[in-house]
């Protein structure tokens, strides 16, 4: 981190093209060097057509790609090239950032719905379009920092990003065909395709997010890539990824949640239905049963902030040391407060709000520090207006597959 | 000039160390029902799923279940036996398995990188019924058309996907590209299956060599066009 100023997110640290060029060759090492651990590992660009070599490979079938730091942070909308992907069912031909023009592709609305209908891409195009930006997360994100480690890929905090969204709300949708819910109608179910023999893929959303969902047709300004849902998607701004079902072919409005795999056991953690707490606590390592009724999925991104300036390990010419990140949650509520702490919790000051991405995308903060020569730790918790944030140690949340992490994040960084 | 020659330093180390660790050695441990996790866990998802896990007995058990209701098929036996293996070394705190010693001279083994492959063609090459079409019996008869040579290493590199007869079966599963293997790795690889089981190269072929694999890579094909090819070159059925 050289100079730093009052330059944007963007051209804040070091130089861009050196540590581009720099992630990409360790990248590349790493993936290589990973070879020798399990099978010949490919690097995310051999995986997905498009992407940068610097994104770590998870898995590469089905395709898991996770971004990292020095990626997110240079950049303010997170690049095609550049976002994570975590795939639970790969599309026969779909893994490269290109578009998919599949001709007269067709989502089937049903279920509690008066009348079911169908509509192509094609017809979805010519509907009144709305744009929304929104953090896309895994919900295993930070799923390494649990302990014990539960099972599931093991994210650090790459498994993020932030995009626009271009396409058809759901409530549009509706009015466009006329259709009304029918009584009963609590939940949204989608299907993926299973073209090419794919595994199929279901998940549901209460009805709530009727209000926000929509169907994207295009990210970032393109036509949404193939490898990322097109060509199109259910978004639910606010959410986590797992339920915004990519190559949607299906949705129901259903009267219950589906009882499939993706929705129970997986994806859930527990808690107490009607009771106030967001995450019932469980012995670390311990093992639950997870119901419908004993749990919940994971639908709203819980509060959380990342520090991308400076980095773990990094040394930086202080004293004046601008300390920058991001914080999001599911925009229900503002951000109110970013507060970071350099003396490991004793006392926290305030960070200043640059701005943000809507309230459904990132918030922009940076805390101006002095610090003198030597080693530091900061720190970064964010509260949002109804008093939502994060704990101070995140495996309080410690739950057996390992979702939801929000931690308080701590960097060591040196000060010359 | 100099931190070009720098970044270029790294990546040969880096490219030298994986070519040190790397010949698709799997990181399982030996023990009773290694072979059944290699051949049972790699038809849906890669191995890494299963080899940086550490987890109780429990856990395996469950996370068991639940490949089972995603239609992995075991015998209660063949379940209870990896349930065995796994609770065993891929319990918590197990080590990672010593990375095999580098061999002798740096050539490459076609047995190894068959590793790689096992999951699916099986350790006899037989396959796996309706999914994945054997190897045995089937490789010289690809070899024996005109492109068929070609048709094989695209097959590696790009990955195949569509409905195929193989000796009288139906498959429709996919086959990944594996564009991460070296072009000695390919050619080693399909020395091996060109030379198992029972399979000969046709009278007057000679054997891989890694330039040929390396004239068809530049050539990005999809599974799709790949599976074109073989749709072309007109493979018996029987």
């Amino acid at each position: 981190m050289e100079k730093q100023g009052k330059e944007s997110l963007l051209s804040a640290g070091m130089d861009r093209r050196t540590f581009l060029k720099k992630t990409a060759v360790t990248g590349a090492a790493m993936g290589l060097m990973g070879m020798g651990m399990a099978q010949q590992q490919p690097t995310a660009d051999q995986v997905v057509r498009g992407k940068n070599a610097a994104l770590k490979v998870l898995s590469s079938r089905p395709v898991v790609l996770e971004s990292t730091l020095e990626l997110l942070r240079a950049e303010r909308i997170t690049s095609k090239a550049n976002l994570f992907v975590r795939n639970n069912i790969d599309l026969p031909g779909f893994n490269t950032t290109e578009a998919m023009m599949q001709p007269s592709w067709v989502v089937e609305v049903g279920g509690l719905v008066d009348p079911p209908f169908r509509i192509t891409v094609e017809e979805l195009a010519r509907l009144p379009q709305t744009e929304v930006t929104s953090v896309l997360q895994c919900s295993g994100n930070g799923r390494s920092f649990f302990n014990p480690r539960p099972s599931g890929n093991p994210w650090t905090y790459g498994g993020i990003g932030q995009v626009t969204w271009r396409g058809v709300s759901l409530k549009t949708l509706l009015e466009a065909k006329g259709a009304k819910l029918k009584e009963g109608a609590r939940f949204i179910t989608m299907n993926a395709s299973t073209q090419g023999g794919a595994q199929p893929y279901e998940k549901s959303y209460p009805i709530f997010v009727l209000d926000t969902a929509l169907l994207a047709l295009s990210m970032n300004g393109e036509p949404l890539p193939a490898v990322h849902g097109g060509p199109v998607r259910l978004v639910a701004p606010g959410t986590f990824g797992t339920a915004n079902v990519k190559w949607l072919a299906k949705l129901e409005f259903t009267a219950n949640e589906s009882p499939g795999n993706e929705q129970v056991p997986r994806y859930r953690v527990a808690t107490v239905p009607g009771w106030n707490i967001p995450i019932l606590p469980t012995q670390p390592g311990s093992r639950y049963n997870y119901t419908l009724e004993n749990s919940r999925s994971n639908w709203g991104a819980n509060i959380n902030s990342f520090i991308l300036f400076p980095l773990e390990g990094q040394t930086v010419q202080g004293r004046r040391v601008e300390v920058r990140g991001i914080a999001w949650n599911d925009g229900l509520s503002p951000i109110e407060s970013i507060e970071v702490s350099t003396n490991g919790g004793t006392s926290w000051r305030r960070a200043l709000i640059e701005g943000n991405s809507g309230r459904f995308g990132w918030y922009f903060w940076v805390a101006p520090l002095l610090l003198s020569a030597g080693e530091h730790q900061v720190m970064v918790r964010a509260t949002d207006a109804v008093g939502r944030t994060q704990p101070l140690d995140g495996n309080v949340w410690w739950n057996e597959r390992g979702y939801e992490w929000n931690g308080v994040m701590r960097v060591k960084f040196k000060v010359t | 000039m100099k931190k070009k020659g720098y970044w270029l330093a790294t990546l040969t180390t880096a490219l030298l160390l994986a070519s040190w660790l790397g010949l698709g050695q799997n990181a399982l441990p030996e023990g009773p029902g290694r072979e059944l996790v290699l051949q049972k866990c790699q038809t849906c998802h890669e191995l890494g799923f299963v080899t940086r896990e550490r987890q109780t007995r429990e856990r395996w058990d469950s996370i068991l279940s639940e490949m089972q209701s995603y239609g992995l098929r075991l015998s209660p036996e063949e379940r209870a036996q990896i349930l065995d293996y796994l609770a065993t070394y891929l319990a918590p705190g197990a080590a990672a398995p010593a990375q095999p010693a580098p061999a002798a001279s740096a050539a490459v083994n076609g047995a190894q990188v068959y590793n790689n492959c096992v999951g699916c063609h099986q350790a006899n090459g037989a396959g796996i019924p309706g999914a994945f079409p054997p190897l045995a019996g089937h490789i010289p008869q690809v070899l024996a058309l005109s492109g068929g040579r070609e048709w094989l290493i695209q097959a590696v590199l790009f990955g195949l996907q569509g409905p195929i007869t193989v000796r009288g079966n139906n498959y429709n599963g996919l086959m990944p590209a594996y564009p991460q293997l070296s072009d000695a790795e390919i050619a080693a690889v399909l020395n091996h299956i060109a030379t198992q089981w029972g399979n000969t190269f046709p009278q007057g072929q000679a054997p891989f060599t890694p330039a040929e694999v390396q004239a068809q890579r530049g050539k990005n094909l999809s599974t799709g066009q790949v599976y074109q090819a073989r749709q072309q070159l007109g493979i018996p059925t029987r």
